[in-house]
């Protein structure tokens, strides 16, 4: 993963995305361990609190526990719920967005329908 | 409390301001972006603190401690400088030796193994070792002093991209593992801007900010757009900066963006960039 | 213990054995040359009659600059130790008040390590030359003479060991002025600039330099005697004081925190 430092989006929100994908995709399984926040964030060029505020994001939204001593690991269900916030922002973070760029460039609805059943 | 606190900190020089008036607070266990134009008085802040050099007025406080002539405080900062200050005739591994004599906490077993790291020689003399390598081995040694407030000047300056990136790395894994300060002076800031938590922002020796980087990103943002457009927006806000190309202005602004007129792009600053708003003349 | 450390640091066995070799190689190769000048002068006095006149030993003048010249490449080497010692102090932040007293000490340890070797070095090659060359002692005493600064400032009738005496004390005392004036400009300088070592090196050196050549100038040896002995009790009270001045300073520090 790389950090985008010209993002619009905080580097902490990037490195709990990048978390979240990861789970999503099964890279990490529900139940695993994640890796460390120093390993993350020597990984990373990051620093260490901001690599925490990233995984804390997550562990306020119950997708990693933490357990003492131990590190931090993957909720069971945390698929779940990743799946279920990321179809809520889809339609902010892409249907709206499409919709904007497509009156921007003239495009009707039945043109962006056709587009998609092309896709 | 712990940190170094500045008040009021001054140095003049003969017809030179070097500082002027500086009161901050560096805490302790963060590390911190020391940024600032050439001559923006960087050195000379530092040099202050570590005792190299004496204020015209102002005080420094280690821990509370008045610092200015006190070894105890003294012995809680490091300072890797631009120059090397150790006898050129020593060989890398003597010359840890000899600063562990005045740091009992540095760790050699720690300097031996970076030093491997980075594949330097420990049985060279310092003075027959490249540019790259003399600031990689002023730099093993800040690293593994086991001081409290470890500043770095320049830190990165000869070194390859590789061991840049292993510098980096390397202080990330050591500050997650002592909890020390670490507070590194630099131009090349993009290089780092994910490293530093907060950032003390000098020019022409006076203090700029010293804010969290975060917040100060969060509070800033970059507005692109036809010139009259973009003159309008920003019409009654504080523009730090602004950059024309053409007919397309885009200015640095402080503060959130809010109803942002059609025809105009919002994006966020680097740090760098803003660094360069901030210090341009 | 900073100013032990220091010390410890900066002066080491294999640097001091290298110092006193310097030394005597410079002592050798320059009483050597000044031999080579008073040899053909001895022995056309030798030729012409057996037995010969102190008088007419101290005749022969031998006024060369080998003393002085062993002691200004020495406190070259002192000062180099000194530069060196102030920029690690730098490096290690160590505060000023025990960097002081490491300069002063290590310019005594050079003061004494000069006394040490080029005065007994001289004396030996002086012997051993006089021996070789007219098969007795007896110029001896006149070379004793100017193995301190000049033969001007002693009394040409000065007795064996008053010149030893006076030889190895004005040795210790240009000693130490070297060393105070080197230390106290090191100092100085150090109050205003972190990286002018090799300037301040210079510029003690040349002023050192400058106070023994003024010495020799006024040539009497009252006069010399009086000039050294006030400034060296000038320097150890600048010294004393800015000692003092930055102990006291330290604790007030104490007291505020």
């Amino acid at each position: 993963m790389q950090i985008n430092f010209e993002s619009e989006k905080p580097i902490f929100v990037q490195l709990a995305d990048w978390l979240s994908d990861s789970i999503i995709s099964g890279a990490i399984k529900e139940g695993e361990q994640i890796p460390s926040t120093t390993e993350m964030s020597v990984s990373l060029k990051i620093n260490p609190a901001t690599a925490l505020k990233g995984v804390n994001m997550l562990v306020d939204k119950g997708i990693i526990y933490k357990k003492r001593g131990l590190g931090m690991f993957v909720s069971q269900g945390a698929v779940e719920t990743l799946k279920k916030q990321r179809q809520s922002e889809f339609f902010g973070e892409y249907i709206k967005t499409m919709l904007d760029e497509a009156a921007k460039l003239g495009l009707t609805k039945k043109d962006i329908i056709e587009l998609i059943e092309r896709g | 409390m712990r940190g170094i606190e500045l008040k009021n900190l001054t140095k003049h020089y003969k017809d030179t301001k070097a500082l002027e008036d500086v009161t901050l607070t560096i805490e302790y266990g963060k590390i911190y972006g020391l940024l600032g134009r050439n001559g923006a008085g960087k050195s000379t802040m530092v040099n202050l603190i570590s005792n190299r050099i004496f204020p015209t007025s102002g005080e420094i406080f280690v821990d509370g401690e008045m610092s200015i002539e006190n070894d105890e405080a003294l012995r809680k900062i490091f300072t890797m400088s631009e120059h090397n200050l150790l006898p050129v005739d020593r060989k890398f591994k003597d010359a840890v030796k000899l600063v562990k004599e005045f740091y009992p906490e540095l760790d050699d077993d720690y300097a031996f193994a970076l030093a491997e790291k980075f594949e330097l020689d420990v049985k060279k003399k310092l003075m027959s070792l490249s540019t790259g390598y003399s600031s990689i081995a002023k730099l093993i040694i800040a690293l593994a002093s086991g001081a409290d407030y470890i500043f770095f000047d320049e830190p990165v300056l000869g070194l390859d991209p590789n061991h840049r990136e292993l510098f980096y790395k390397e202080l990330i894994d050591r500050y997650a593992n002592t909890g020390s300060t670490f507070i590194i002076s630099t131009h090349l800031i993009d290089e780092c801007a994910g490293l530093i938590e907060k950032a003390i922002i000098i020019d022409k020796g006076r203090l700029v900010t010293a804010e969290d980087t975060d917040k100060i990103m969060e509070n800033s943002y970059t507005v692109t757009g036809p010139a009259e457009l973009v003159d309008k927006y920003t019409a009654g806000k504080t523009v730090v900066g602004s950059d024309t190309v053409g007919g397309i202005k885009s200015a640095y602004v402080k503060g959130k963006a809010e109803n942002v007129p059609q025809g105009l792009e919002i994006s966020k600053a680097s740090l760098q960039s803003l660094f360069i708003q901030m210090t341009n003349d | 213990m900073y100013t032990k450390k220091l010390l410890r640091c900066t002066w080491n066995i294999k640097e001091i054995l290298s110092l006193v070799a310097v030394f005597a190689v410079i002592v050798a190769i320059f009483s050597f040359v000044e031999f080579q000048d008073a040899r053909g002068d001895l022995d056309d006095l030798y030729k012409n009659s057996s037995t010969v006149s102190q008088e007419e030993i101290d005749k022969i003048s031998v006024v060369s600059p080998v003393g002085l010249m062993a002691m200004v490449a020495a406190l070259g080497f002192g000062l180099a130790f000194t530069a060196q010692m102030f920029s690690l102090s730098l490096q290690v932040n160590v505060t000023r008040k025990h960097l002081h007293r490491a300069t002063l000490i290590s310019e005594l340890i050079c003061a004494g390590l000069i006394t040490a070797t080029v005065f007994p070095a001289r004396m030996g090659i002086n012997l051993l030359f006089s021996k070789l060359c007219t098969g007795n002692y007896a110029v001896l005493s006149d070379k004793f003479r100017d193995v301190a600064f000049n033969s001007a400032l002693f009394s040409k009738n000065m007795i064996v060991s008053q010149g030893i005496i006076s030889g190895i004390l004005l040795m210790l005392f240009g000693s130490l002025l070297f060393a105070l004036v080197g230390s106290l400009l090191l100092n100085f300088l150090s109050r205003f600039k972190g990286a002018g070592v090799v300037f301040a090196s210079i510029l003690c050196f040349l002023s050192a330099a400058g106070i023994l050549i003024t010495l020799i100038v006024l040539s009497s040896k009252w006069i010399s005697f009086a000039v050294l002995g006030s400034l060296l009790v000038i320097m150890l009270l600048v010294q004393y004081k800015l000692i003092k001045t930055q102990t006291l300073d330290n604790k007030s520090a104490g007291k505020i925190a």
